[in-house]
């Protein structure tokens, strides 16, 4: 019997046990990297392998958040504000710790050189000293950008909420990231589009979230600061906005942060009559750069929550 | 030698600038117009006088800015410099768009525009794509997304999916329009007349059927009117198959202000258009619409007769105007007028014809033996059996052929 008889029927079956998701109809080669940068983080928490964990992730970049069990980015905080923290982090949890966990990959959003992800991690974590194991479970939400033909982590939001979750209470803590995000209104206000792009870094992403809670039917909308600024060119030309803000959740930790905001936005026309009026919550994830906040990713028009609950709103 | 050849590559160089930036100028400009003209949807309210006059541009504009409108339909597009935060905003652009589209009958759009109709869409652009839609022509897609909205709970858009279906050349949905119109409330039997005013010859079927039950006479008396209008201009226009249809269709209208202007189509280039127009006079009444068919039916010509066939069959099916004319011509001297007024008599079901037909069964010429084979078997009376059967033993052998074939009619009942 030849090689290709004797393999095939292998080969043949190991296609069958391939699951559906890796597979799926939305697959592109862009996804395809994705999900393989996310099998080496998973893969190496399994083995306890920090190096290739360390392997999936910005080495530029990289911020990991806690949602503290809630969609609404007023419940997060930031957890480790540098890789090294992460680093270290990671390198005390695997040394007692190991996972047991598979990936489920949820949702993938692309477009250009940015995406995020949504992951369900199931499973069990194993106690190394005893062998104790813990059922395990955890919603993801991860950041990405290609550099060099290859998709990296630059941020994680860990304990991610349930879509159909309420609110959470904010906290107002950083003054400076309040006035940064007042500023930021201002801009608009005057309609400087160099005052807007001003506060934003070069690789900002902006996330229209179209008033959901369920990332599914989240699209990024820009993948980096000149896009924006392209889009801004036009755009002011035809649209005058006006922006009121209230800032209802800012937190920091180190050089990032975390903040919602609630705008009503009232937009009227160069070439036309209508008048456009919007209230829309956001969640902005910042960092300090040369001393000044600027927004790294955020989430436009994220679910309106109902802000009798637990809204601590600031003007 | 030298200074000459630089000249010329100057020259060369020179016109080449001019064409390229002549060409670049004119895309842009065109492209630029496109995207002013947007900003203006974008701007006003569907519907008000800004953003109908950005729709009349865009019509005007036509198929150069085809390309930047259909981007306008596909939601995934709205990112980047195209983004537009607002969805009142996307609302007022897709229905311009695929207004504009309907308007220039982008067929090209028909994907796109069939995935607008949705309920995941609001009712502004859901109506522009379904009134878009029954403009691009029919595609199988096109046809089955807009059954799936004849089930839709809003009858606007139970209404708009049925129009469109009409205008597809798709009947089977007219019974919604007649509902719309006969049981439905004011707004939304104005909205199914107004329709229908719009709808151009496809309508006019529906109308006749609705004016004929009586309701809503006046309102629709004005609708017919203003489709009869618009198909007499139709019949000067540059697209015979335009005028073919307008000429067919005015002959339903049952009004005489179309006889003038149907006769002039007698001369018509185009074959069709002449006989659909003298079918339409027939069944106006007119006798010069006739003559030009029972000439035809006699002429040595094989089209011309196979046309004249054709016309006068269906002339009879729909208004049995020519019966008796055709019953005369089996008693005629010419052998095409006998064969082929047997011929019609048979395919239009005219059953008085049985007799004079079972009298034709031994004439001289075969053409006229077999076709009055073929019109007693669609006819199908049991009293013509023994004919037929005789017909069987006949010496042609065509003439016998249809003979057992029309016994096998009878016998299939």
């Amino acid at each position: 019997m030849n090689l290709l008889h004797r393999t095939l029927p292998v080969a043949l079956t190991l296609i069958l046990l391939v699951p559906a998701d890796r597979a799926g109809a939305g697959e592109t080669a862009e996804t395809i990297l994705i999900r393989q940068a996310l099998e080496k983080d998973r893969s190496g928490r399994r083995r306890g392998d920090t190096e290739l964990v360390l392997s999936a992730y910005d080495e530029d970049r990289f911020v990991a958040y806690d949602a503290g069990g809630s969609i609404d980015g007023r419940g997060w905080t930031v957890l480790h504000d540098s890789r090294d923290g992460m680093i270290r982090a990671l390198e005390t949890d695997l040394a007692v710790r190991r996972y047991d966990i598979r990936r489920a990959v949820i949702f993938v959003n692309v477009w250009k050189d940015k995406a995020f992800v949504t992951t369900v991690d199931s499973g069990a974590v194993i106690d190394s000293a005893t062998g104790t194991r813990l059922p395990f479970a955890q919603n993801l939400l991860w950041t990405f950008r290609k550099l060099d033909d290859e998709w990296l982590v630059t941020g994680v939001i860990v304990a991610l909420g349930d879509t159909t979750d309420g609110p959470a209470s904010g906290r107002v803590e950083a003054d400076d990231v309040v006035k940064a995000l007042q500023e930021h209104a201002a801009q608009w206000n005057s309609g400087s589009r160099s005052g807007i792009t001003g506060g934003l870094t070069e690789e900002t992403v902006a996330v229209d979230a179209y008033f959901s809670s369920n990332p599914a039917k989240w699209v990024i909308v820009f993948a980096d600061r000149e896009e924006i600024d392209e889009w801004l060119e036009d755009r002011l030309e035809t649209v005058d906005y006006s922006l009121e803000r209230s800032v209802l959740h800012a937190v920091v930790q180190g050089d990032e942060a975390v903040a919602v905001t609630r705008d009503r936005v009232t937009a009227t026309y160069a070439s036309g009559d209508v008048r456009v009026t919007e209230d829309r919550l956001s969640t902005w994830l910042l960092t300090r750069s040369g001393g000044s906040w600027q927004v790294d990713w955020v989430w436009w028009k994220t679910k309106p929550f109902d802000l009798a609950h637990g809204a601590t709103a600031q003007r | 030698m030298t200074r000459s050849l630089v000249g010329t590559r100057s020259l060369v160089g020179a016109v080449s600038c001019f064409v390229v930036g002549a060409f670049a100028l004119g895309c842009s400009t065109t492209e630029e117009q496109v995207r002013e003209q947007i900003e203006v949807l974008a701007a006003n309210d569907v519907g008000a006088e800004r953003w109908k006059a950005a729709v009349d541009d865009l019509t005007a504009i036509g198929r150069p800015g085809a390309r930047q409108l259909v981007a306008l339909l596909n939601p995934a597009l709205y990112r980047g410099a195209t983004y537009r935060e607002f969805r009142d905003e996307i609302e007022r652009t897709t229905a311009g768009a695929a207004t504009v589209l309907g308007n220039i009958r982008h067929k090209a759009a028909s994907a796109s525009m069939k995935d607008r109709i949705s309920a995941a869409y609001r009712s502004a652009e859901r109506f522009a794509a379904l009134r878009a839609l029954g403009e691009l022509g029919f595609n199988d897609a096109a046809v089955t997304a807009l059954r799936t909205q004849l089930a839709d709970k809003d009858p606007a858009v139970r209404l708009l999916a049925a129009v469109a279906l009409v205008k597809l050349g798709e009947d089977t949905a007219r019974d919604t329009i007649i509902s719309a119109v006969v049981t439905g409330d004011e707004d939304l039997a104005e909205m199914a007349i107004s329709e229908l005013e719009r709808a151009n010859f496809r309508a006019v079927p529906t109308l006749v059927e609705l004016q004929a039950r009586g309701d809503r006479g006046g309102r629709l008396a004005r609708a017919l009117n203003h489709v009869r209008d618009q198909l007499i201009t139709q019949l000067g226009d540059d697209d015979p198959e335009i005028r073919r249809s307008s000429a067919a269709a005015l002959g339903a209208v049952d009004d005489p202000t179309a006889i003038e202007p149907l006769l002039v189509l007698l001369e018509d280039p185009s074959n069709l258009v002449r006989f659909y127009s003298a079918s339409s006079l027939v069944r106006l009444g007119d006798e010069r619409g006739t003559a030009f068919l029972f000439q035809a039916l006699a002429d040595d010509d094989p089209i011309l007769r196979l046309n004249a066939i054709k016309s006068l069959i269906r002339v009879q099916r729909l208004s049995g105007g020519v019966e008796a004319r055709l019953l005369t011509c089996l008693t005629d001297d010419s052998t095409g007028l006998r064969s082929g007024a047997a011929q019609i008599l048979g395919q239009a079901l005219v059953y008085s014809a049985l007799e004079p037909l079972l009298s034709l069964v031994d004439d001289d010429e075969a053409e006229v033996r077999w076709n009055t084979a073929i019109a007693l078997g669609h006819l199908g009376d049991p009293t013509s059996r023994e004919a037929l059967q005789r017909l069987t033993e006949d010496r042609d052998e065509t003439v016998a052929y249809y003979a057992h074939w029309a016994l096998r009619k009878l016998s299939a009942g």
